[in-house]
């Protein structure tokens, strides 16, 4: 039997996709016994130019991780789509954007503009940036442009198949390895394209805390109170993404006693994750006697005890979320003092 | 098991630049530039950096109690660190001094996931370089390689200890890579007498381990002469910079908490700081060929990319962590400093 | 909302150069659809360029569906429903009023003039608050502008 071949990239990501893969400890032995890992920079001496070389469809599959944020982001998921039969859109930034999808509320000009002048640290009064293109004594020097708007890597191309996590866990790197290593050895068939590698139920279905009934009066940030290992987060008024957020992790943050922030994206019945955890969250308050004599500025002081929906809602989702990025009005609201 | 392949044979290159991308075996993106002169020696080399994702932009906004989980996004290999250090920084924000306990398990944490990343680096990321050597072919220079060369049972130890040390950092902390226990003033979950146990059989485990791997490096790397005369060459692997690192009030190396010591190229203390102080004596300088900035040493000032005492360049890594200080706290450390 | 709808939401041509408002308003089946019915056939006087889309309650108007409309252009979106106590569904309205509350900071931070959407009471016996709340409403949007979506 002939190997197949694999190749890892990193687009805007951590390295902790990399990290994931070699996560699965001795299994790692069992790749190496069906593929030749062709590309990945964390680990393995493989070039750029190298890539370029293979024949088209030569790489068996692409495990692509990180968003794309810039043009060399860009080119390498194109020229990897073009190299490999199957790309995998491989953790939460390259599915849905992931932390640094965060970008997404600010844009090319105020990134750089803080990043290198205006930071306590910064020294830069020259006020020089990084550029596509530097000519020095020696030579030219080139860099990637970075983009205005993050996006995720279905947006730029055809992607196979999809593992969100941040990082996956080991139990669905090992599900798809299972899969393939089965398609290479017995022929077993690959799943549908497009497939979701994890769970197709909400968090809540694989989280062990006890659920009752959920209503809360006010909301507690994680640090506030003496969080109850065995009972449900949302119960408890902390804010937990679980029940717009797909299962497939083993609700590991949860067994760490913290809330579900939701870097395994929506389900397939949802397309805004954002969204959906919104209104949860709205309905979850409980109903007070005196509802009908609240004001509409008394409801937007209770919502407002929830500081940062945009960082809470769509921590992993805004590149994929419905709206994508902020915008910019023309004419600017005056704020009240 | 054969030793390293220090040489291979010479050729010359036709070309006046060298371009390596992108660099590999290590976390993050980046390339080198190198530039050549007539007679083929080397006129001039640039390390490029072509990533950036705006954490300075997006952070902005985002709820304090949330920035130690964005944080740690900074980079997936070494998430634990960047997860505490927000951490401390969010005990700051609270000014809320943790518990002996809470600092006993951020520790502990620390302490497991200092074992994984080193064992990371050591046989998965620079192992090549000194088992298989620096001229082996490219297509074995990564883990499978190292593992074909010392043996499949060396390389369960390696997978095996590594991944004791994830273990201990999920329980602790929801997940091994990107964890999410560090609270202001306190950790999310205790640990059970039972857990206890099982973390003190692995670290002794990890103790033995790591005599293993300093028999490793006595054996491949210390004993070979010609090893040795490559990396000692003070023309190549020689710079005479000021060094950093964080010393107990010993002086000795601390890994959670002390303050920063900075010495000269001649190993004269010069700097010693708090945390919280470090825009007093850090600063970042911006050159328009890399998105990386560089920091620099403020005292002194920056003087360009050159060494020496009249540069403020310095290192912060675990060498000058070694040049800092006076030696470990722990007795097997020490008898190795 | 399905693209034969999106096509009937098209307002009618303006006079060039000026902003004529898309406006989508959401009513509730019990109360604010009969207040809607009922300026209608008491031939007040408002404001032609909204499209109302008729749900059970205005509960069901989940935040997809606002995030939808703004990603599809809609300049405003008004939520209208039955006043606190004269919900069919007993709470339905409670809800709508705290994911309405949310939402706007939500779009606060997107960096739309979260006064683009507007939650409003309106019974079945409202005609004329219906009438005012669109005028009111329509003078708003198009003092606030255009969707910055539509201008990029």
């Amino acid at each position: 039997m002939s190997k197949i071949k694999l190749a890892h990239y990193w687009g805007a990501g951590c390295g902790g996709c990399d990290v994931a893969l070699l996560d699965i400890d001795e299994k790692i032995l069992g790749v190496a016994e069906i593929a030749d890992i062709v590309f990945w920079p964390i680990a393995v001496d493989g070039k750029v130019k190298d890539v370029e070389a293979m024949p088209d469809k030569s790489i068996t599959c692409t495990l692509f991780n990180g968003a794309v944020r810039n043009s060399e982001n860009e080119h390498m998921a194109k020229l990897l789509r073009q190299k490999s039969a199957i790309v995998v859109s491989f953790g939460s930034c390259a599915c849905y954007g992931g932390i640094p999808g965060l970008g997404n509320l600010t844009n090319r000009k105020e990134i750089l503009e803080l990043v290198y002048t205006k930071l306590p640290t910064s020294d830069n009064v020259e006020r020089v940036f990084p550029q596509a293109e530097t000519h020095t004594k020696d030579g030219d020097l080139e860099l990637p442009v970075l983009y205005d708007t993050v996006m995720t890597l279905d947006q730029v191309i055809d992607v196979d198949y999809y593992m969100p996590g941040c990082p996956p866990t080991t139990n669905l790197i090992n599900e798809f390895l299972g899969i393939v290593t089965a398609h290479v050895k017995e022929g077993a068939p690959l799943p549908p394209k497009g497939a979701m590698i994890a769970s197709q139920k909400t968090l809540c279905d694989e989280c062990k805390r006890k659920k009752a009934v959920k209503k809360i009066d006010r909301i507690y940030m994680p640090h506030e109170i003496a969080i109850d290992p065995d009972k449900c987060m949302l119960e408890q008024g902390i804010i937990c993404l679980g029940s717009s957020t797909r299962a497939g992790c083993g609700a590991k943050c949860l067994e760490g006693n913290q809330p579900c922030r939701g870097c395994m994206g929506p389900t397939a019945e949802v397309l805004d994750q954002g969204g959906s955890m919104l209104s949860a969250l709205a309905s979850v308050y409980r109903v007070e006697d005196n509802e009908a004599l609240l004001s509409e500025d008394n409801i937007a002081t209770l919502m407002a005890q929830v500081k940062d929906p945009m960082g809470t809602f769509y921590c992993y989702t805004l590149p994929k979320s419905i709206i994508k990025r902020k915008v910019k009005e023309k004419k600017q609201v005056k704020k009240e003092v | 098991m054969s030793g390293p392949i220090l040489s291979d044979e010479k050729t010359t290159s036709t070309s006046k630049r060298i371009t390596i991308d992108p660099i590999t075996r290590l976390e993050g993106h980046g390339k080198i530039e190198i530039f050549l002169d007539d007679s083929g020696n080397v006129a001039n080399a640039y390390w490029q950096v072509p990533e950036l994702r705006g954490f300075e932009a997006f952070c902005i906004g985002r709820s304090v109690e949330d920035l130690n989980k964005i944080t740690s996004r900074l980079c997936g290999v070494c998430p634990g660190a960047h997860h505490l250090c927000s951490t401390k920084a969010l005990d700051g924000v609270f000014n809320a001094t943790p518990p002996p306990t809470a600092i006993k398990l951020r520790e502990l944490f620390y302490a497991a996931h200092y074992v994984h990343s080193h064992i990371a680096h050591f046989y998965a990321l620079a192992a090549a370089d000194f088992v298989l050597g620096p001229c082996a072919p490219a297509a074995t220079r990564n883990i499978l390689g190292v593992v074909g060369a010392v043996g499949v049972p060396v390389g369960a130890e390696v997978i095996k200890h590594r991944s004791y040390a994830q273990k201990v950092q999920e329980v602790i902390g929801g997940k091994a890579t990107h964890p999410v226990c560090g609270l202001p003033g306190g950790m999310a979950r205790v640990i059970t007498e039972d857990e206890r146990k099982k973390f003190e059989a692995m670290s002794k485990s990890c103790v033995e381990f790591a005599k293993f791997t300093q028999d490793i490096f006595a054996n491949v790397v210390l004993k070979n002469k010609d090893y040795l005369d490559i990396i000692l060459n003070k023309d190549i692997y020689y710079q005479e910079t000021y060094n950093l690192g964080t010393v107990d009030k010993n002086d000795k190396i601390n890994f959670y908490d002390g303050t920063q010591k900075m010495i000269d190229p001649d190993g004269n203390e010069v700097a010693r700081y708090k945390d919280k102080e470090y825009t007093k004596y850090i600063a970042e300088h911006v050159l328009p060929w890399s998105y990386e900035k560089f920091c620099y040493f403020k005292p002194v000032g920056w003087k360009g990319l050159v060494a020496g005492k009249d540069s403020g360049i310095y290192r912060a890594t675990p060498l000058s962590r070694l040049n800092v200080s006076k030696g470990f706290t722990t007795p097997l450390a020490q008898a190795e400093y | 909302m399905s693209s034969q709808q999106m096509a009937q939401a098209e307002p009618k041509p303006a006079e060039a150069g000026q902003f004529e408002p898309r406006i989508l308003v959401f009513c509730c089946n019990w109360c604010s659809y009969a207040g809607a019915d009922l300026a209608g056939v008491s031939r007040l006087q408002m404001p032609t360029n909204f499209r109302v889309i008729r749900t059970m309650c205005s509960a069901r108007v989940d935040p997809e569906f606002v995030l939808r409309a703004f990603a599809s252009g809609a300049d405003g979106v008004l939520v209208l429903g039955c006043h606190p106590a004269d919900c069919h569904y007993i709470g339905g309205n409670y809800r709508t009023r705290r994911r309405i509350a949310l939402l706007r900071v939500l779009l606060e931070q997107y960096g739309f003039n979260p006064d683009r959407l507007k939650l409003e009471w309106v019974s079945a016996s409202e005609g004329q608050k219906f009438q005012k709340t669109i005028k009111e409403f329509d003078a708003m949007i198009r003092d606030i502008g255009v969707n910055p979506i539509n201008e990029e």
